[in-house]
């Protein structure tokens, strides 16, 4: 057995270099650096009962306040959700709601009306709200091409569109994809006490969006002239960065249930006016049983309506004061 | 199978053999990137991420781009193969060196200087004193006119003394001028790696004597690589050249070695592999069936009526690919990095400098510092090892009278100094005993200084203490020996020498005064092999009480005498010793038998006492590692009596009634049987009570023991925690190591010779001392240290905070991913079980490679203890070798804490983020953010100490997340252009941070403190007394105790030695009937609980306080 694992060569060079490699050594010692001996200056904090109790008294005192505000904020967003799916097919198509969307002939026009139940400050926003809608489907989500949307020069890079990029005869769809061609494509009139309320489209969509992601050069082209329509139609003379619907739709849901941006209605609603929307019933979420609302809400600091930040923090403010005064109390009895 | 060398010949055997070029490469320029390739994707967790990586490529199936695995992958690859292609040159080099390193030799019957790579079989190769050996050489001329040479062996076997070889008798008395002419035929075997052998026969063609065939032996060789000492050239014939030589054939590359954490961590890898492919599987089938009974219906989807083939695939595969991030990448990244800064906090420790020669300790293979935690057995050599290896001839008994009893030195004993000049004739003889009754070689340098060159150190030893008397041994030329006693001359003549074996255990010579021509026989030996001895009349008592004294003290002991021969007498007697010294068989024996009609009727001068000094600190070190929990064993090439003296005199052993010493000897199977079971029965009973019980055996039983009554003697072995082995050989010691580790013990060896090196590669952990016995052992070892003491803070220390630092590493490598991993598949549920990614590729890289590895990696400075607390409990490193930190139930724990936090983020998340928020790139943020901050907290709750780096790593991390996703949401290009932006302006936001924060943390905290407060663990209880400056509350009777015998638990067959369970503990939790385990039955020997010791030996410790 060769101790070395070498040979008369390793033997001859390790011979040689002995000395060497011992000045070697020498010369390469480190000076006394608390880095190399492992002894930088430490703080060793320790879970001592004053500190994790006291951690957990703090994380309670600031907790619950912040949830009350939360919860004061969305308890004083006002928001009308109203479900039309179902109400706006007429009797006879009851049993058969996929006929009545998928038809021509019948009308999808459809008049809801409801009462504002408090004072809702301009703006008010108008959403849509699919639920039961797979936006971030695997298949659906990756069905676009950015580079299409951004430019003109691009409008042949369809490949990532499938199976909605180019048409029976080759020619490059734009927008491409299933996210464009899924275009929601219901529309809503307003009247507050029979005066028409606008609808302003203002803003609705980001304006990074507009001004990086979709081209002002970029036109839609063959756009939902295959042999199936999925949503709406686009004006193929307007550039993709004033389709503002379209821009909103894009931005794609993370979520089954979510709303997008309709308009804005920039006018205060007062409580108990009787508010009318005229709705264009025709995206179909019938065949898959998702339901369509639509929502008027205000918005505050914290965004639209929503419990949950407020309630989760006052729960567990609670929970920790709770948890802080048993540790107090069981150090109390027993220390150790 | 025979090679037939032609003396001289240079054209017939050119081509036959292979020339003396030397390669220990790997590679060659043209199969580096094949080969290596090869071997790196041999190992399942490379193949597993190149499959990953193949698959990515499908567009069809890939979450994200196939960039984010490709680009860490090649990285880590180009890492691994540049490394290895580094040390091949390395490698390279040396060979080239060695291969072109210029040698005499003899072509076409004239003197050439060629380089050695070019010797040929059969070519006359011509060296100089202290040159190397290029090639196996058969001698044919040496500068001595006896024949002889020396050389040093160390390289190959490790033996640093000197060896005589002689050139065959054909040779003898050829002239030097001839000697390039010669010619002749060598027969001898082909190419073999047995060092000890050499059966040839050479036949020198005329004119060159005679047509008779020469025996040849190994006696006639050098081997390549050996040193020529003290013989002013030699000439020999290139038998074996290349890689064909004795060493070339024995080489081998040492199996790279694993730690206990890397194959804990495999086995981890393995059980996240398979909760993996259940994921998928589980997936992939609601996937499909999500397709076939929802995704028809969703309209927007388009899924086509008919799809290719491989469909029902497409869905699982995505799904692979989803959850391939839960075996992280970077784990293997990561631990490298931090391994190789273990081995660089090792070479720069200043405490572990040895201060006398100024040698630091280094730390050869960077991977195995856990190891260092976890060791159970430490086998250790003794001389050179726990002792200095520095003889010093330190007190003497000549004729009744003791010298040196004050002082300790006998050398400064003024009575002895005054006796030596009033030629008082007893200490005249024993000085003179001393001087010349060895086999050393003085060495006159140019200054005139002499040194000597000597086979065994106590003979140095002898021959320098005389010198100190005046008595100083001057010259050796031939036969005559020159004494200058006093400033005067004397001169004998070596009449014959009576070599030492171990079996006579003396060692004699026969000198003729060139003065008065007496004869004398002079005799030095262990005091059992020369009082019986001792002429009728001669009281031996004193030399027997002296002998005790000194062993007592832990001296080495020899006894001198001597008798004047009459002429007659001596000249029968050389008759016969000539001839038995001719014959051919059993000479050994007859010999003996002849030296000891000489040796008889001897005058014992006295008994001269040579010190062995242990080393500083052993004691005390081997004291510590005991308490840590640590067994020894001392594996010597010395006899019993030295090392029971040393491990007494070291604690190794504790002296009666404390201790007690089972002896195992016998020369007969029989005898060594009976001597094992008896021991073994002893064992048995003793363990029960608190006795420090060792075993002494010494090489020839433990031969008998090993081939005969390996079963027995490895139940043995386990229920030992110390023994002694004495003159045991090099691969013995590689076999006790392979007992134990068959075992399932982590093993460190311990040397410093190169006798030691088998035992050193074949342990976990090889451990070399650089020290007067050369560098073998130390180059040959995983770490070198300057002087066993420091072997304390290599483990202690070093083992011990890479131990914990790796297992929080890696299980956190681990819960980093699997909470990313956990919210993708969460985020799959409502997502029509599509297979869609919530993050994208960028952030799932950058989250793996860079967000979660920095703060990480600077847990390479946490201490949990300081090294001063650890250093006074010992004790503490059970929780280390015992695995108790990184093992599958702590790894439970991570796995719970990373589905809980996925839970947290996920949930907060999509509810905080519902809606008309519910924008995927912002929840995507959301969550991810979420996630760092998270484990930027749970390293800070992991965290004991906190330095500057700390600090630095953790909240620098967070903030660079920040940063350089405000970077990329700056870009308009990417996907996340304004995103970071939006979200920061959003007090939603930092609310929802807060909540996941404090709703992940908060029940952490609780738990830990809870658990720290009320049930802490030792460390914790350390960590308290050490910080809160308290009094170190007693932590009980951790000092290992006899392993007990429960007859309860089922045993482990012999045959599943692996299968040792893991200490199975509650997390962190140390409950009284956690794992107390034991022997089950030990009347059959078929059974032997491999697994339990530990376990038993310190459940203990969880029941106290």
């Amino acid at each position: 057995m060769d101790p070395n694992g070498g040979s008369s060569s390793a033997g001859a060079a390790d011979g040689a270099s002995d000395p060497a490699a011992a000045r070697r050594r020498h010369s390469k010692k480190p000076k006394y650096s608390r880095f190399t001996q492992q002894e930088l200056p430490a703080c060793k904090p320790i879970l001592t009962p004053g500190w994790v109790i006291s951690s957990f008294i703090f994380v309670g005192i600031i907790f619950i306040p912040i949830g009350l505000a939360s919860l004061f904020a969305s308890e004083r967003v006002v928001e009308i959700v109203h479900r039309y799916d179902k109400d706006c097919v007429p009797a006879s198509y009851r049993n058969d709601m996929l006929a009545y969307i998928q038809s021509n002939e019948t009308n999808k026009t459809c008049t809801r009306t409801f009462l504002v139940p408090k004072q809702m400050k301009s703006p008010v926003y108008i959403y849509y709200q699919l639920d039961n809608f797979y936006q971030n489907h695997r298949r659906y989500v990756k069905s676009r091409s950015d580079k299409q949307l951004r430019s003109r020069a691009s409008e042949n890079d369809t490949s990532s569109c499938d199976p909605e990029d180019v048409t029976a005869n080759k020619s490059a769809i734009v927008p491409c994809g299933l996210i464009a061609w899924s275009l929601f494509n219901d529309t809503y009139g307003f009247s507050v006490n029979n005066t028409l309320l606008g609808v302003s489209k203002k803003n609705i969509a980001w304006k990074s969006d507009q001004q990086h992601k979709f081209g002002s050069d970029v036109y839609p082209k063959n756009f939902q002239s295959g042999g199936l329509i999925g949503g709406a139609k686009l004006n193929s003379s307007i550039p993709l960065s004033q389709q503002v619907d379209l821009i909103v739709w894009m931005r794609t849901a993370a979520l089954p249930t979510f709303r997008k941006l309709y308009g804005k209605i920039e006018v205060d609603l007062e409580a108990n006016s009787e508010l009318t929307v005229v709705i264009e019933n025709n995206y179909n979420t019938y065949s898959f049983g998702g339901k369509k609302k639509l929502v008027l809400s205000t918005t505050s600091w914290i965004g639209g309506k929503n419990d949950f930040l407020g309630i989760a923090y006052i729960t567990l403010g609670g929970l920790s004061l709770f948890l802080a005064i048993s540790f107090l109390l069981i150090y109390i009895i027993k220390p150790r | 199978m025979k090679r037939y060398v032609y003396i001289n010949d240079d054209e017939l055997s050119q081509d036959l053999y292979c020339d003396n070029r030397i390669s220990n490469r790997k590679y060659t320029l043209l199969n580096f990137l094949p080969k290596n390739l090869w071997e790196q994707f041999s190992r399942f967790m490379n193949q597993y991420f190149l499959l990953i990586a193949c698959l990515q490529l499908w567009p069809l199936i890939t979450p994200v781009n196939p960039a984010s695995t490709w680009g860490p992958l090649i990285f880590i690859f180009a890492v691994s193969a540049t490394k290895e292609a580094w040390d091949d040159y390395n490698r390279y080099l040396s060979d080239k060196k060695a291969n072109e390193k210029e040698v005499w030799v003899v072509r076409q019957g004239i003197k050439k200087h060629i380089q050695a790579q070019d010797i040929c079989v059969g070519n006359v190769v011509w060296l100089r004193e202290n040159e190397e050996v290029p090639c196996d050489l058969v001698l044919i001329g040496t500068s001595d006119p006896q024949g002889v040479c020396y050389v040093e062996t160390a390289a190959l076997d490790g033996e640093t003394d000197l060896k005589t070889r002689v050139i065959p008798s054909a040779c003898m008395g050829i002239d030097f001028e001839l000697l390039h002419k010669m010619k002749g035929v060598i027969e001898c075997p082909i190419p073999d790696r047995d060092i000890r052998r050499f059966d040839a026969n050479l036949r020198l063609f005329p004119p060159f004597i005679d047509n008779d065939l020469c025996p040849l032996t190994i006696k006639n060789t050098i081997l390549q690589s050996c040193y020529l000492r003290n013989t002013e050239w030699v000439c020999g014939v290139a038998v074996y050249t290349g890689n064909e030589t004795k060493l070339g054939m024995s080489r081998g590359i040492p199996e790279p070695k694993l730690t206990a954490v890397d194959a804990m961590i495999d086995k981890l890898t393995g059980a996240i592999f398979v909760f993996q492919i259940v994921v998928v599987i589980v997936l992939g089938i609601a996937g499909n069936v999500w397709k076939d009974t929802e995704a028809v219906k969703q309209w927007y989807v388009l899924y086509p009526k008919e799809g290719p083939w491989y469909e029902l695939l497409v869905i699982p595969l995505r799904f692979e690919l989803l959850c391939s991030i839960m075996i992280p990448i970077s784990i293997k990244v990561s631990l490298d990095l931090v391994k190789s800064l273990y081995a660089k906090f090792i070479d720069w420790d200043n405490q572990m400098i040895d201060q006398e020669t100024s040698t630091r300790s280094h730390a050869t293979n960077t991977a195995i510092s856990e190891d260092l935690g976890q060791v159970e057995y430490i086998l250790t050599d003794k001389t050179g090892t726990l002792t200095e290896n520095r003889m010093i001839f330190r007190r003497c008994c000549i004729g009744g009278i003791f010298y040196g009893n004050e002082s300790g030195d006998a050398l400064k004993d003024v009575e002895l100094l005054n006796a030596v000049s009033s030629g008082s004739s007893d200490v005249i003889r024993f000085v003179t005993v001393m001087a010349i009754c060895n086999t050393v070689i003085p060495v006159k340098s140019k200054t005139g200084a002499i040194s000597y060159k000597a086979q065994s150190q106590d003979e140095d030893a002898l021959v320098q203490a005389a010198a100190c008397l005046h008595m100083v041994f001057v010259n050796k030329n031939a036969n005559t020996l020159e004494i200058n006693f006093n400033a005067s001359i004397i001169q004998y003549e070596v009449l014959d020498t009576l070599e030492f074996t171990s079996d006579r255990k003396r060692m004699s010579v026969v000198v003729k005064d060139c003065q008065n021509g007496k004869i004398f026989l002079l005799s030095k030996g262990a005091d059992e092999a020369i009082i019986p001895y001792a002429c009728a009349g001669q009281q031996t008592r004193t030399f027997t009480e002296a002998v005790d004294q000194y062993s007592q003290l832990g001296l080495r002991t020899l006894c001198l005498a001597w008798r004047e021969l009459k002429e007659d007498e001596y000249q029968d007697w050389s008759l016969m010793f000539k001839e038995a010294n001719s014959t051919l068989v059993d000479r050994e024996w007859r010999l003996a038998e002849v030296c000891q009609r000489l040796e008889h009727d001897l005058e014992i001068l006295g008994v001269t006492a040579i010190e062995d000094r242990l080393q500083d600190g052993v004691p005390e070190t081997i004291e510590t590692l005991r308490k840590a929990g640590i067994n020894f064993w001392m594996l010597t090439g010395d006899k019993q009596n030295t090392a029971i003296q040393i491990a007494l005199s070291c604690n190794f052993i504790s002296p009666e009634p404390k201790g007690q010493l089972l002896l195992i000897n016998g020369k007969t199977e029989d005898e060594v049987g009976r001597s094992l079971d008896r021991v073994l029965l002893t064992m048995r009973i003793t363990t029960s009570e608190p006795k420090d019980v060792a075993f002494v055996i010494d090489g020839w039983a433990l031969e008998i023991a090993l081939k005969h009554y390996r079963k027995v003697f490895t139940e043995l072995a386990i229920l030992s925690r110390t023994a002694l082995c004495c003159r045991v050989t090099p691969s013995q010691k590689a076999q006790l190591v392979e007992i134990l580790k068959s075992c399932d013990y982590r093993t460190l060896a311990i040397g410093d010779g190169g006798n030691d090196v088998r035992m050193i590669q074949q342990a976990d952990i090889g451990v070399g001392i650089s020290g007067r016995e050369g560098l073998q052992a130390a180059r040959a070892a995983d770490y070198s240290i300057g002087k066993f003491r420091f072997l304390k803070r290599l483990i202690l220390v070093h083992g011990r905070y890479s131990y914990n630092r790796t297992a929080f590493l890696s299980q956190y490598s681990f819960y980093k991913s699997l909470l990313i991993c956990f919210i993708q598949i969460f985020f799959s549920f409502i997502s029509g079980v599509s297979g869609t990614s919530l993050f994208n590729s960028v952030s799932l890289m950058a989250y793996n490679v860079f967000y979660t590895s920095i703060p990480v990696l600077v847990s390479v400075l946490d201490k949990d203890l300081s090294e001063k607390t650890v250093m006074q409990h010992p004790q503490i490193l059970f929780y280390c070798q015992a695995g108790r930190l990184l093992n599958p139930s702590t790894f439970a724990g991570w796995f719970g804490r990373s589905l809980f936090h996925a839970i947290v983020v996920f949930v907060i998340s999509i509810h905080a983020y519902a809606y008309e928020k519910s924008e995927m790139e912002e929840v995507s943020m959301v969550a991810l953010s979420g996630c760092i901050w998270l484990q930027a907290f749970v390293v800070t709750i992991e965290t004991n100490s906190f330095t500057v780096l700390q600090h630095l790593a953790i909240w620098g991390n967070l903030a660079a997340f920040y940063i350089i996703n405000w970077i990329l949401s700056a870009v308009p290009a990417s996907g996340l252009y304004t995103i970071m932006f939006r979200l920061c302006t959003q007090p939603s936001y930092w609310i929802t941070m807060f909540l996941i924060v404090v709703t992940g943390m908060g029940p952490v905290l609780a738990i830990k403190y809870f658990r720290y407060t009320y049930r802490p663990s030792k460390i914790n209880t350390l960590q308290q007394a050490e910080r809160l400056g308290g009094p170190i509350l007693s932590l009980g009777n951790i000092e290992p105790q006899p392993r007990s015998i429960e007859k309860d638990v089922s045993p482990l067959s012999i045959t599943l030695p692996k299968n040792r369970n893991p200490v199975y503990e509650p997390l962190l939790s140390d409950s009284p009937n956690s794992t107390r385990k034991s022997f089950g039955s030990s009347t059959t020997f078929d059974f032997f609980p491999s697994q339990s010791r530990l376990s038993s030996s310190y459940s203990r410790n969880c029941k106290d306080n």
